[in-house]
């Protein structure tokens, strides 16, 4: 009975769709690239090689090195460690609180409704980039602060979409029998609702991660995300904003790391948008 | 109706001399003379009696006028006033005739008392009040003559005197203005202020009553732009026609590019971190004399400073010649060494400390480098980034173990001692109590023999590289930069006089 937008019985129109395979591709090569970074090169992320400041890229250092003379494609392995993990983090826990909140305001209805979803709003009507900052400026500037201040911005978003989809569901025949069946809410809203609401919701995590990762860079950009020497693409592109000049590739490839992932993580949820469409089989 | 006559007069001369000479003008000098001068902030304050903070310098000289000038080369001459010492302890300024301040108020002996009175008045609550605490009495003996008496000889006088706390301004509109004094200023300098929109432009117009005769660049306008790449975009690109605090890593660029004229020469200021001596793990000397041999100023010259400073050991700079000590040194960048005196003391290892600095690139990089220094010494060091503006906060509630302290330098060592390592300094970050050297730099501020003074700074000097209160780097140079059509002077300290500023072509 929920089989019907299942993603295992869709994987084989994943892997046809080539967008998909494009964007899956690039999310797979940071992926890939954050795990198994130690055995791709010799050198440590944050061990400054003074007799090296700023060189070109060479055979030794393929994408140059930075401003302590740090090799630039060992700071862009380990920092897609960083980055992808907060979209990860930030991504998965706003999804579960959104959708645990929203659900439980669509299925309960009423004043529960109205003080869940209201205050979403108020959390909704901060323009986000302004609200992260406003966060981690309180908190003050740490990587796991920044995970939450992401978390809390997005946190809205899965809320309406989830309490949009169970005020669908809730009055679907299966609900209904479930609830005729003598089953509690709290049996109901997770082991039914849940589960047939999850597609649009994954949807909008493949995005909002594309957009975590973006958010992070800035954070990181304006010295609040992650503390240095930890390298994350956004501290990467802020510090080599100094060496525009000198030393273009420090941009180039720490933004080109962010555009690439980005990128993957877009066409993915595209494609998984056109997959879990009803209009579209 | 003066003011609109002088900018048509202006501008019919700039328009008469482009078509007498059928010159090119730069775009920054448009064509009433206005030159813009991109600054790294705001100034917080015009008030001198008021100001505390690195960003009025640029600014300060040209509102304000202080009684005895200083050359590029640190020596104190007539300004405002002519000076005579009859004896150690007594000070006679003689004031120029018929000057007066930019509201047309005479600047007379009367009002040179008034702004001494103001200063020292604890209810004013200026900064200004250290720097004259040997003063005992201000008196008027004649028109145009003041007699400064002090409790004891105080050698560094006439270099305190050139900077803010000489610098005159109107009685009668600090009496009128009240608070917005601040944001107004009127002194008696080669320009006053126009207009002031904060964090935006700063306007200031030659004053055709100054002493040393109206300047010759019209109207001066002050940008702060924070971020050092777009200060040069805008310097290249002529918006600008002078910057201030040029980046290190540019001086090999800028050297060699067509229209940029770029100054640089040995700064008066230090860059250093106040280690915080009341509290674990730095309030032990052996873990600070540690953190400080595993740490290498050389290396911070060379990769912080892309080697547009110099080394340090202490806090006088090379360019005060007569104090400066260059046999003064410290065991540095020893790792090993620094390992072996932890644990002769008996330390755990590894030693958790955290850096605290601002945002700015080239503190982050400093502590990314002492962090990577330390740690291979035992120190585990994490890094605190905070805001511009909370620094002086976390400075004086002592919340850190190791927090930036650089200083802008003045022009007498004292400028760069007594405030820092004095019992109750206020630049005492460190909460360092040291008798001997507090009684060594009382001396110094009393010794009028430079032979004397320098011995006396040496021991003093000794003591703090021995103890170590504060972890020296570097002494940073001075850069700056103007497009080529400009010919300007620059201080070692940073100021801006633009009085003696001209457009050359």
């Amino acid at each position: 009975m929920i089989a019907s937008t299942s993603p295992s019985m869709r994987l084989p129109a994943l892997v046809s769709n080539r967008r998909a395979v494009f964007g899956l591709v690039l999310v797979g090569l940071a992926v890939f690239g954050a795990i198994l970074a130690p055995f791709l090169t010799p050198y440590t992320p944050d061990t400054p090689d003074f007799a090296a400041l700023l060189t070109p890229p060479s055979a030794a250092h393929p994408l140059g090195t930075d401003d302590l003379g740090r090799d630039l494609l060992t700071r862009i392995l380990y920092g897609a460690r960083v980055s992808l993990s907060v979209g990860l983090f930030s991504v998965l826990s706003a999804l579960a609180v959104g959708a645990l909140l929203g659900s439980m305001a669509g299925y309960a209805g009423g004043w529960a409704d109205a003080v869940i979803m209201r205050a979403m709003d108020v959390i909704f009507a901060f323009p986000s980039i302004l609200l992260a900052l406003a966060i981690t400026a309180v908190l003050g500037p740490s990587l796991g602060n920044a995970i939450l201040a992401i978390a809390v911005v997005n946190l809205p978003v899965f809320a309406r979409i989830a309490r949009a989809q169970t005020l669908v569901v809730r009055g679907l025949d299966y609900v209904e029998a479930k609830r005729a069946m003598g089953f509690g809410p709290a049996n109901i809203l997770i082991r039914t609702i849940l589960p047939n609401i999850a597609a649009p919701l994954i949807v909008q995590g493949s995005l909002l991660f594309a957009m975590a990762i973006i958010t992070e860079s800035y954070l990181s950009f304006l010295g609040l995300g992650a503390q240095p020497p930890t390298a994350t693409w956004g501290n990467m592109l802020r510090n080599s904003i100094a060496f525009l000049d000198l030393a273009p590739w420090m941009a180039w490839f720490s933004g080109a790391a962010i555009f690439v992932t980005v990128l993957g993580f877009n066409l993915l949820g595209d494609a998984l948008r056109d997959l879990f469409d009803p209009r579209n089989t | 109706m003066p003011k609109i006559a002088r900018r048509t007069f202006l501008a019919s001369a700039s328009a008469a001399a482009l078509l007498a000479q059928g010159a090119w003008l730069p775009a920054f000098a448009q064509a009433d003379g206005t030159l813009s001068v991109a600054v790294v902030s705001d100034p917080v304050t015009l008030d001198p009696a008021l100001m505390a903070s690195f960003f009025e310098i640029a600014v300060q000289y040209n509102i304000h006028e202080p009684l005895v000038h200083v050359t590029p080369e640190l020596v104190a001459e007539p300004g405002l006033a002519s000076f005579e010492t009859p004896d150690e302890t007594t000070y006679v300024f003689t004031l120029r005739d018929g000057l007066t301040f930019h509201d047309g108020t005479p600047l007379d002996a009367e009002a040179v008392k008034a702004n001494f009175d103001r200063m020292m008045d604890p209810a004013t609550g200026s900064p200004r009040a250290s720097d004259l605490a040997p003063v005992t009495s201000v008196e008027v003996t004649g028109a145009l003559e003041v007699t400064i008496t002090l409790d004891a000889p105080y050698a560094p006088f006439l270099q305190v005197l050139s900077n803010r706390a000489g610098m005159m301004v109107s009685p009668t509109a600090v009496a009128e203005m009240g608070a917005d004094f601040a944001t107004k200023a009127v002194g008696a300098g080669p320009y006053r202020v126009v207009s002031w929109t904060k964090n935006a432009e700063l306007v200031l117009e030659a004053f055709p009553e100054y002493w040393r005769g109206a300047p010759a660049i019209g109207r001066v306008v002050f940008r702060p732009i924070s971020d050092e790449t777009v200060r040069l975009t805008n310097l290249r690109s002529g918006t600008i026609g002078l910057a201030d605090g040029i980046p290190p890593q540019s001086v090999g660029q800028m050297a060699g590019t067509d229209g940029i004229t770029l100054k640089r020469s040995p700064g008066l200021g230090f860059s250093a971190f106040s280690f915080n001596t009341t509290a674990a793990p730095f309030d032990d000397p052996a873990v600070r004399r540690a953190f400080s041999m595993a740490t290498d100023p050389a290396t911070i010259v060379q990769a912080a400073y892309f080697g547009a400073a110099a080394a340090s050991f202490g806090p006088i700079p090379p360019s005060m010649e007569a104090f400066y000590d260059p046999d003064l040194s410290a065991p540095r960048g020893d790792p090993d060494g620094a390992r072996a005196l932890l644990e002769e003391a008996g330390v755990t290892m590894p030693v958790a400390v955290a850096i605290t600095v601002t945002n700015s690139p080239i503190y982050v990089r400093t502590a990314e480098i002492l962090q990577a220094q330390a740690s291979a010494a035992g120190f585990e060091v994490t890094i605190n980034q905070i805001d511009a503006t909370s620094l002086i906060t976390v400075l004086r509630d002592r919340s850190f173990d190791l927090c930036m302290s650089p200083w802008s330098g003045r022009t007498d060592p004292d400028g760069n001692m007594f405030n820092y390592f004095t019992l109750d300094g206020p630049n005492n970050f460190a909460g360092w109590k040291n008798p001997e050297t507090d009684d060594l730099l009382k001396q110094a501020r009393a010794e009028t023999d430079t032979a004397e003074r320098a011995d006396l700074y040496r021991q003093a000097q000794r003591i703090i590289a021995d103890e170590a209160p504060m972890l020296f780097l570097a002494f940073p140079e001075t850069l700056q930069a103007s497009v080529t059509g400009l010919d300007w002077t620059q201080w070692p300290d940073g100021a801006l006089k633009l009085q003696f500023a001209s457009f050359t072509q």
